[in-house]
């Protein structure tokens, strides 16, 4: 690495960060980006600018957006009555790819995980429970992962939703436990959607 | 080298794409961090045995150094019970973090994964968590040789009478004299007889301890236990803040 001129070390060591990234892909891709061209480098460079300034989180969901609130947020269209609950953003996307789910979303921003030492109070559960209160929700749909951590966070959910009076739902077993949803295909996704039942 | 060994899955986490690390409580290696590979994908049939608490006969390949690899896995017990209850959940992940500080890794310790699995039962089976939690406490420390002396001063042995200290650093309770003495008497906490003398016969059984602890007792003698723990450990556990989130619900409801 260290006869690397210092720049393209650099660059190695910040594409090393993203997620499934390894040393000999980050020096594929670093060599890549240098080799293919100042025009291309600045076009990539702009996405990234535009990127950083403009995506956030929407204040009302917590999804990923451009725009305050989101567009699911503001659709008029989407059934105000319906929220569904996800852990992140990625499954946001998941759900929207199927394209079975009409209502809106609320991203959580993670799960409770006790080993980890995250409790409700790291989640955006005090937003979900805000939304809720405004009495125009009816349905609740816990769609966490179908794991420990998820089902944790679902069962701690329910527990502080119930008394407000809506219908809380789970999504169904159709995926297989331990899995995560984001690779979950869009049947499946379909599926356990239609199958959701009431938690109690 | 292929070894097979009964095991409950304490923690996993996320490796890479499609894989899991999962730590193993096992009987026949203590502590055993293992590699499942592709438990991530759609249709794995390992995704369900990576997730905590899970009790299962696995077979695993491990060259002697960093991780070993899940080759096979049978389930014997996913405890259902635990994992559809929230308060369950968090005192199972409270004591399998203390548990995966104690036991060393791959040092055969029988006794430990025994007594771990007894506690799972009994949180599965318990209304009274409170007291499975001070057992699961209790019996782990002393299964690592860290049982607090309760019953007499653990500096001069005699029975320390009306007034009674708890010291962590002292390995127990103190009598008035010896508390005096320490070099850090501050370090030790005046506490009611009836505390230590529930946590002392909690500690003394063997199996599930049928006690119900109230009021005052039972909010100090879960105090003493988490400082004893926290020292014996050289820190926090993670989960202990969730644990003393649902002890402060219990007790304002009580
Ligand atoms: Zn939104
Ligand atoms: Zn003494």
């Amino acid at each position: 690495m260290s006869r690397l001129p210092e720049s393209i070390h650099r660059l190695v060591e910040e594409l090393r960060k993203l997620p499934g990234v390894g040393p000999k892909t980050a020096q594929r891709l670093a060599f890549h980006l240098v080799v293919s061209g100042k025009e291309s480098m600045d076009r990539l460079i702009a996405a990234l600018a535009e990127a950083r300034d403009k995506v956030g989180y929407c204040s009302v969901c917590g999804n990923l957006t451009d725009q305050d609130p989101c567009a699911i947020c503001e659709d008029p269209k989407r059934d105000s009555s319906v929220i569904c609950v996800v852990a992140y953003p990625k499954d946001v996307l998941a759900f929207e790819r199927a394209g079975a789910f009409r209502g809106l979303y609320h991203v959580l921003h993670g799960y409770i995980e006790p080993l980890k030492g995250i409790g409700p109070e790291e989640l955006r559960i005090q937003e979900l429970l805000k939304r809720v209160s405004s009495g125009e929700v009816k349905e609740i749909i816990l769609a966490t992962n179908p794991d420990v951590d998820g089902e944790t966070t679902a069962l701690y959910l329910a527990r502080a939703l119930k008394p407000l009076g809506l219908k809380v739902t789970r999504l169904a077993r159709g995926l297989p436990f331990g899995a995560d949803l984001d690779y979950a295909d869009e049947m499946t996704i379909l599926k356990s959607l239609e199958a959701r039942r009431e938690m109690d | 080298m292929l070894y097979q060994t009964e095991g409950i899955v304490l923690s996993s986490s996320d490796l890479g794409e499609h894989d899991r690390v999962i730590n193993l409580l096992t009987e026949q290696k203590g502590l055993v961090r293992a590699v499942v590979r592709g438990a991530r994908k759609p249709r794995s049939r390992l995704a369900a045995v990576t997730q905590p608490f899970t009790r299962a006969d696995f077979q695993l390949y491990g060259k002697g150094s960093a991780l070993d690899r899940v080759i096979q896995v049978s389930l014997i017990d996913s405890h259902p019970q635990i994992v559809s209850d929230y308060a369950k959940v968090v005192y199972a992940s409270y004591l399998a973090e203390i548990a995966s500080e104690l036991v060393p890794e791959h040092e055969k310790n029988a006794a430990v994964y025994h007594l771990f699995t007894d506690i799972l039962v009994a949180l599965g089976h318990a209304k009274e968590l409170w007291t499975v939690c001070r057992w699961g406490e209790l019996r782990l420390l002393g299964s690592a040789g860290f049982m607090p002396l309760l019953e007499s001063c653990a500096r001069c042995g005699r029975d320390p009478g009306g007034a009674v200290y708890f010291s962590a650093p002292a390995g127990g309770v103190l009598c008035d004299n010896c508390r005096v003495a320490e070099t850090d008497p501050a370090s030790a906490m005046k506490v009611m007889p009836g505390s230590v003398k529930t946590l002392s016969v909690i500690a003394a059984s063997s199996t599930r301890p049928n006690v119900v602890a109230r009021g005052q007792v039972r909010e100090e003698a879960a105090k003493i236990m988490r400082e004893y723990v926290a020292f014996t450990l050289g820190k926090r556990p993670k989960s202990l803040a969730l644990v003393e989130k649902l002890e402060g619900e219990g007790a304002s409801r009580n």
